[in-house]
């Protein structure tokens, strides 16, 4: 079972907001602007001394797609299921919310019986353990800013076929607010996968928001 | 880019400097990234007082994880979130010059990032990806007319050793504005194998089909 013991759903809105000001580029008054609150608010959230309301916590997530796409999120995970390459979005519970053509593809299931079930009722091994890893960083209260990963993906089910993976990880800041994690990768060799996990000196590596 | 260090460069490497610097820049305790490393706190302390080195995998996992610059923002570059992919991906002006292509581009076909950037689609590849490219600029798809795009080709090119090779791929491609406002064909794909490919054409009714936006 997946390790789900720590309560994820709180967001930790210091490391949130410092990081989105900070990779855009903006001064603590420039962020106040945008989000028409005082400096010194800003300076409080960074500080841990208060988090933002619901209304500004939803204008930040607002801004942080606007800043990072030219689509709607709708249009996004739309295109998401259409995707060839292995392209998927899990939930903080480990529930796999979309699935990409080309994911299903290796998966050898259609994406329909991929959506809504846990990655370690699909999978054994390195895909729960990636999951475990990331869930335990923080990587769904906004704590980690991406990560890399080879995984071998081993099915669940009575034949354990698998494959060879490398993925790139990265948090999706949704409405609600809540953030996702999405997976976007390719299916490699195992010499490949081997070359990738020689190089980050183990299975993954995490990179901390700022 | 994440690149593996040489040797040389590894016995070289100040390590309580690059763990100090990189735990400080991110505002961590020790406790922290000893648990990115999955390491003890205590060892983290040995390491960045210069009592002991980290060993040969953990030195290749520290400078992995600290030289991730991709990764290191949520808002990192688009291009770069492209150069960066696993899968096959590139970004393609309207006049067919290949501005980058992904790191599975690379691996899947075996040519160099120099000898993709900055050329023409038509000096790279043949058959199948022009015959995409002419159809996308008649669609309008440089005019901003068709979002997203769905195709299956084979990909045709030449092997750095000279030697013709080919391969099926299903892709995907939509466009974004460049700094120029100037619109770029994003495209992504997957190797498929031959019946896949003639699948994916039977039901696109040809080489390819706009994905329909509800």
């Amino acid at each position: 079972m997946m390790d789900t013991r720590f309560n994820t759903s709180d967001i930790y809105w210091p490391a949130v907001v410092r990081h989105y000001r900070v990779s855009a580029g903006l001064n603590q008054t420039e962020l106040a602007d945008r989000l028409a609150v005082t400096q010194t608010m800003v300076s409080r959230w960074e500080a841990g001394g208060a988090a933002p309301s619901r209304r500004v916590q939803d204008l930040l997530f607002d801004l942080f797609w606007a800043d990072s796409a030219t689509i709607s999120r709708d249009v996004w995970l739309q295109r998401i299921a259409h995707n060839p390459c292995m392209v998927f979005v899990v939930d903080q519970d480990g529930v796999v919310e979309t699935a990409s053509r080309g994911f299903a593809r290796l998966v050898g299931k259609p994406a329909a019986d991929i959506c809504g079930r846990r990655l370690d009722d699909l999978f054994q091994g390195d895909a729960v353990n990636l999951f475990e890893r990331l869930h335990n960083a923080g990587f769904f209260q906004g704590r980690i800013a991406g990560a890399e990963s080879a995984e071998r993906y081993v099915l669940r089910d009575d034949k354990a076929d698998s494959f060879f993976a490398h993925g790139l990880h990265r948090p999706v800041f949704m409405p609600g607010p809540r953030i996702l994690w999405l997976a976007s990768g390719s299916e490699v060799t195992e010499q490949n996968y081997q070359d990738v996990r020689d190089r980050l000196g183990g299975p993954n590596v995490l990179r901390k928001a700022i | 880019m994440v690149r593996a260090p040489r040797k040389s460069e590894i016995a070289d490497i100040d390590w309580p400097g690059v763990l100090k610097k990189y735990r400080f820049s991110k505002n961590m305790k020790q406790a922290s990234l000893a648990e990115d490393l999955n390491v003890t706190q205590a060892m983290i302390s040995r390491w960045e007082s210069g009592a002991i080195a980290p060993g040969r995998e953990m030195q290749k996992r520290i400078l992995a994880m600290v030289e991730m610059e991709t990764l290191s923002t949520p808002m990192v570059g688009w291009r770069q979130f492209v150069t960066d992919q696993p899968a096959i991906a590139a970004v393609i002006d309207p006049d067919g010059r290949i501005e980058t292509v992904s790191v599975g581009m690379i691996r899947e076909t075996g040519i160099a990032r120099g000898d993709f950037e900055g050329q023409r689609i038509d000096e790279v590849f043949s058959g199948d990806l022009l015959k995409l490219f002419s159809w996308l600029s008649k669609t309008g798809f440089f005019d901003e007319r068709v979002e997203t795009v769905e195709s299956a080709e084979r990909y045709c090119f030449h092997r750095p050793d000279g030697a013709e090779d080919s391969f099926c791929v299903h892709n995907m491609h939509w466009w974004r504005r460049g700094e120029d406002r100037r619109p770029r064909w994003i495209l992504t794909g997957a190797r498929v194998d031959e019946a896949e490919l003639d699948a994916l054409r039977e039901e696109f009714g040809g080489q390819t089909r706009v994905v329909p936006v509800d």
